[in-house]
This record gives C-alpha cells, sequence and structure tokens, in this order.
C-alpha cells in the first residue's frame, strides 16, 4: 500500500497488491493486474449486455 | 480488486491509445471512471484520484445509483447503505445516505427521509446532502 500512496499512478497494481515498483531514479516495473481488462468499450457493453454487469471504464494515462 | 472482478466488465482505455474513445465518453481527465449500464448509458462518473477505500465506495455508489435509476429501490436501498455505514468514513458517505433513504421512501417507507435527514445531520452535518435533507424534517 505505500507504493500506492506514492505512486498513484500505478493504481490499478495497488488494487492487487501486485506492483512490484521500485521507487525513485530507479526502473518501474512488473506492473501486474488479475483484474482482466478489455481495452475495446464497445466489447465490454456487448459483456454487460449478455451477463448483466454494468462496465467500469478506467480511462488511465498511467503505464499499461 | 475483488469488487472490479465481481461487479463489473472492466475495460481500460489508455489516453494514448485511444483518444477518440477519451472524446467519445467526454472524458476530460485522468483518472476517470465511468460506470454504464448495457446498452453503453452511463450512470456514475469518478474523475481524479481516490484512497484505496473511497474508491471502492465510490463504486458501490454507482452501483446503487444503477439499481436506482433502473427502479430496482430495495436493491439499490442496500447498496446504498452499505456505503452510508460500512464506509462511513469516505466521501462518498454522506451521498450514499441521502440516496439510501429516497431508495427506501421510493420503496414505500414513507417515515425515510425524516430519518435521513435526522441521520445525515448528526452524522455529516456540514455536508451539501445534510442541507439537502435537512427540507425533510419540516
Amino acid at each position: 500500500m505505500q507504493v500506492w500512496t506514492r505512486l498513484p499512478a500505478t493504481r490499478t497494481a495497488a488494487w492487487n497488491g501486485s506492483c512490484e515498483c521500485v521507487i525513485g531514479r530507479a526502473k518501474k516495473e512488473a506492473i501486474v493486474s488479475r483484474i482482466e481488462w478489455l481495452k475495446d468499450a464497445d466489447e465490454g457493453i456487448a459483456r454487460a449486455h449478455a451477463t448483466g454487469k454494468p462496465v467500469l471504464l478506467d480511462f488511465s494515462a498511467a503505464p499499461m | 480488486m475483488k469488487v472490479v472482478s465481481e461487479h463489473f466488465v472492466p475495460v481500460k482505455i489508455h489516453v494514448k491509445e485511444q483518444p477518440a474513445v477519451f472524446e467519445r465518453f467526454k472524458a476530460q481527465w485522468t483518472p476517470t471512471q465511468l460506470i454504464l449500464d448495457g446498452d453503453g448509458i452511463e450512470h456514475h462518473r469518478i474523475e481524479g484520484f481516490l484512497p484505496k477505500e473511497d474508491f471502492i465506495a465510490e463504486l458501490e455508489l454507482g452501483l446503487g445509483k444503477l439499481a436506482f435509476e433502473q427502479k430496482r429501490y430495495e436493491d439499490a436501498a442496500n447498496m446504498f447503505r452499505v456505503v452510508c455505514d460500512e464506509h462511513a468514513g469516505a466521501g462518498a458517505a454522506p451521498e450514499a445516505c441521502y440516496w439510501a433513504g429516497v431508495s427506501n421512501y421510493k420503496g414505500g417507507n414513507h417515515e425515510s427521509l425524516k430519518e435521513t435527514a435526522r441521520l445525515l445531520k448528526e452524522r455529516y452535518g456540514d455536508s451539501a446532502w445534510a442541507r439537502k435533507a435537512s427540507v425533510w424534517t419540516t
């Protein structure tokens, strides 16, 4: 969680407790997410229509 | 994050990869999250970074709004109540308490507005939602 508070842009990784970022001048790497994000809004909406679950559409500028 | 995987179809759009999608949904800033139904209609918008508890509370508030707008008032009241009671320190809590009262009212509990106004005054007396609810005490 400490990583998360210092690097808000890596929130997705922090959500999962899976960020292996290095703070400071060193590289940030291995941002691994257990959430399986789609990258197509229309596909997401179609899945929402089929499953009854709503879409969470996340607009981000953080590294993917 | 469990709440995302269990309750949503998650879609991530990167500003540099898909700028047209930002335009389409009128996203002005990152991070922004929208909750859409299966017809692509927006029911809730979260703009800007939030700490984890606040963010989860906002997601649950959004699920409540979706249920409310679909006229599933009992479901909506339960979802709003979770935010109101279990995330009482989150920024979304006063709004959730307000809409829990409205959902209960729409579900047939005509005392719920007064009760909600009292609760909001007690817990969040300085909030805009307490002021909105103040009319229900008269």
